[in-house]
């Protein structure tokens, strides 16, 4: 499934149209993550995020937002890093089928 | 010297006022500034923007930059709510050198006078300008 996908050098989709929930889940696993309900909240926050603003925020800003959107719990760092171990504001945005956040090196 | 050991646990929360007064686009001090600005409101500091001067422009709907491959500032703009950051200010005097009217602004923002801002000024810790 992957191998059809254009992909940039970090495994983020070149064409957010080629994005579904099956992707999603197929980058996550070639990554060694199994994505859950939780996952899920973060994922759909970032498409919806970008949507409206079309901005990519920086992992403290990122966390500000869910905070506001989806409560203190899940706004917080050391959740968020235990949904997504690597960092949460890269992978969040990866399976989403955004484009790698400017703050992201 | 241990400098963590001297940073206080929480951050003393101070009044901001960021000074917009030119353009956002044409360099990338513009889309920087407007970066600390939600920076700072990250922070849970106090934070005020100010539009004066040519910086009022900055504010108008159905802006284009793209057509001259700049960055569309207004999405960044309109993250401001969610941030918290809901003290917006513009100069009236300003408005009124460029003929804008307050249904002409893209994002809610309070239209004050420049003796007013004036005094607000005198609340602000710091001032920041680009």
């Amino acid at each position: 499934m992957l191998a059809e996908l254009a992909r940039d050098e970090d495994g983020f989709l070149i064409n957010r149209n080629q994005w579904s929930e099956g992707v999603a889940e197929a980058m996550a696993l070639e990554d060694g993550l199994t994505l859950t309900a939780s996952h899920w909240d973060i994922i759909y926050f970032m498409q919806a995020y970008y949507d409206e603003f079309n901005h990519q925020p920086n992992a403290r800003l990122f966390a500000r937002a869910i905070k506001k959107k989806l409560g203190a719990e899940k706004g917080a760092s050391i959740y968020l890093y235990k949904l997504f171990p690597d960092g949460p504001l890269k992978y969040a945005n990866k399976y989403a089928g955004l484009p790698i956040p400017p703050s992201c090196i | 010297m241990n400098l963590i050991g001297t940073l206080p646990l929480v951050l003393d929360v101070k009044t901001l006022f960021f000074i917009i007064n030119k353009g956002l686009q044409g360099n990338v001090c513009g889309q920087e500034f407007l970066d600390i600005i939600l920076m700072a409101a990250a922070f849970d500091q106090k934070v005020v923007v100010l539009f004066e001067g040519d910086g009022v422009n900055a504010l108008l709907k159905n802006q284009q930059p793209e057509c001259l491959n700049l960055k569309n500032m207004m999405p960044v703009l309109d993250t401001l709510p969610v941030y918290d950051i809901n003290d917006v200010i513009v100069e009236k005097e300003s408005m009124e050198v460029y003929g804008l009217t307050e249904n002409e602004l893209a994002i809610k923002a309070a239209v004050v006078s420049r003796s007013d801002i004036k005094k607000r000024l005198r609340s602000a810790d710091h001032l920041f300008g680009f």
